[in-house]
């Protein structure tokens, strides 16, 4: 049998006594209280930290795929160090010094950016993809955008797979210490991976269209909530809004 | 007279920029429960072949499905009535369950949902996959995706089924058990395949195509192989 070729599908074993929809629900709340706050003193930073900590917590993630995602989202977000100048204020003259301050800003963007990645990665590991397409009905969702982003992230998976295949395939056939071979190689790789792409989308369609496929498909009766799924609701909402709060009282 | 399940009439598909057709005035029928085995070599024109067959690219000529002249307006009726497998089965799989992909092939037959569900069922467990019911596409392996691709084919009981290189990268249990599944079964049957052996074993005739052409038809699977050079079918 083969391995989720996205490597997130249900991953995370904590909450699933709770309904899909609430999982997820669960997760854009922490989302989006993550992307309202600014990680800029210490005591808002400290609330995401901890906020982080206590939904991996429930989530029981395992640690292998919780370095796997920090891994992701610091190679996405580090290089804001490499413009850190351009946050620079050289012009305050107030301490701590410009460049300084520049590092700083770069440093809550990548923090504010990680925790955002990791939350969202770890919403999608606590469903597979029938669960998802569940949850986002279950949050009343117009049906099509469901499927899309069910068919997307699915199609997403074969892609990554594909993509591993290509990779490997590059290393078995560059010699080691051939660096100029394997720029060669690399470069090549969009030229080989988009068509491919497109070829795959091509056969779906075909596929869609011989299946009578529309994208209006009969998606299964969400589950209802259930006394837990409103206390872990609740919950989330007030988080939410003590974090507004922090960061209401932080601006005024 | 019976009636023919399939019928092309001098069929030509000619892509833009390509220096010669890739199906050149190809021509034979499939008779109602017969099944032909498609032959060629690699590039021959096999998939293409079967593509136009469906309408999905776009050809000239004339094709006869189950004793009706396909017009443009007539494709989404009349492929109700044609199951195609792909040669990456992945393709076809559109649901993120294998029943619920099943059933996807029952909709606009006007089954209930319990009534899907059931008849999903049934064709599951006829090819001996129900455990994978519950199953996310990605989590099968290639042999797996492929039986619940052609779960998904043969659930609304076509009149013609065209599969495109059904035994690539099948073991050879597998290869069998398809086999004996496609032997099972009454819908006529159209496969495009170079598996000499699978083809002689289940197919009452072949048609051979060469760079588009149809260039030879017969029953003898041996004059085949030693054309091609190889083993003779067992």
């Amino acid at each position: 049998m083969k391995t989720d070729s996205l490597g997130l599908w249900k991953r995370s074993p904590g909450l699933q006594s709770l309904a899909p929809a609430t999982r997820l629900l669960l997760g854009a709340i922490l989302l989006a209280g993550l992307l309202l706050t600014r990680p800029s003193t210490l005591a808002s930073a400290t609330w995401i930290a901890v906020s982080v900590a206590v939904w991996l917590a429930l989530l029981r993630t395992p640690i292998r795929l919780l370095l796997g995602m920090a891994v992701w989202a610091v190679v996405l977000g580090s290089p804001l160090f490499l413009v850190a100048a351009v946050f620079a204020d050289f012009n305050s003259g107030l301490p701590p010094p410009a460049l300084a301050t520049g590092l700083l800003q770069a440093l809550e963007i990548l923090l504010k950016g990680t925790a955002v990645t990791m939350a969202g990665l770890t919403t999608l590991s606590t469903v597979d993809a029938a669960q998802l397409q569940e949850g986002l009905t279950g949050l009343r969702l117009p049906r099509k955008v469901s499927v899309l982003i069910t068919q997307i992230l699915v199609q997403t998976g074969i892609l990554i797979e594909e993509t591993g295949s290509l990779i490997r395939a590059i290393r078995l056939r560059t010699p080691a210490g051939r660096l100029g071979l394997s720029w060669m190689l690399a470069r090549g790789i969009p030229s080989i991976w988009l068509p491919r792409v497109m070829g795959r989308a091509e056969r779906v369609a075909w596929a869609m269209t011989l299946r009578g496929f529309d994208g209006e498909i009969r998606t299964p009766e969400p589950i209802p909530a259930r006394p837990l799924d409103w206390i872990y609701a609740v919950a989330a909402l007030l988080w939410l809004a003590i974090t507004l709060t922090v960061r209401e009282a932080r601006v005024s | 007279m019976t009636e023919k399940a399939l019928v092309l009439e001098d069929v030509s598909v000619v892509f833009p920029a390509s220096i010669r057709p890739s199906l050149d005035r190809c021509s034979f029928k499939i008779g109602a429960s017969e099944r032909v085995a498609l032959l060629g070599l690699n590039g021959s024109g096999k998939t293409t072949l079967l593509l136009a067959a469906v309408g999905l690219v776009p050809c000239s000529g004339r094709i006869i499905l189950g004793g009706q002249e396909v017009g443009l307006a007539d494709w989404p009726v009349l492929r109700r009535k044609i199951g195609f497998l792909f040669a990456i089965p992945e393709d076809q799989l559109l649901l993120p369950k294998v029943k619920d992909d099943v059933e996807l092939s029952l909709r606009h037959r006007r089954y209930s949902p319990s009534q899907a569900s059931q008849v999903a069922l049934r064709i599951l467990e006829a090819l001996g996959i129900q455990d994978l019911a519950e199953m996310a596409p990605y989590q099968l392996s290639h042999g797996q995706r492929l039986m619940a691709a052609l779960a998904g084919v043969l659930v609304p009981d076509p009149s013609l089924v065209l599969l495109d290189e059904p035994t690539s990268r099948l073991d050879p249990p597998a290869r069998r058990r398809l086999a004996e599944l496609l032997d099972r079964r009454k819908e006529a049957l159209l496969i495009a395949t170079h598996d000499l052996d699978f083809a002689a074993g289940l197919c009452d005739r072949y048609i051979l195509l060469d760079q588009g052409r149809v260039s030879e038809s017969g029953s003898d699977f041996k004059a085949v192989a030693n054309r091609w050079g190889v083993r003779a079918p067992l």
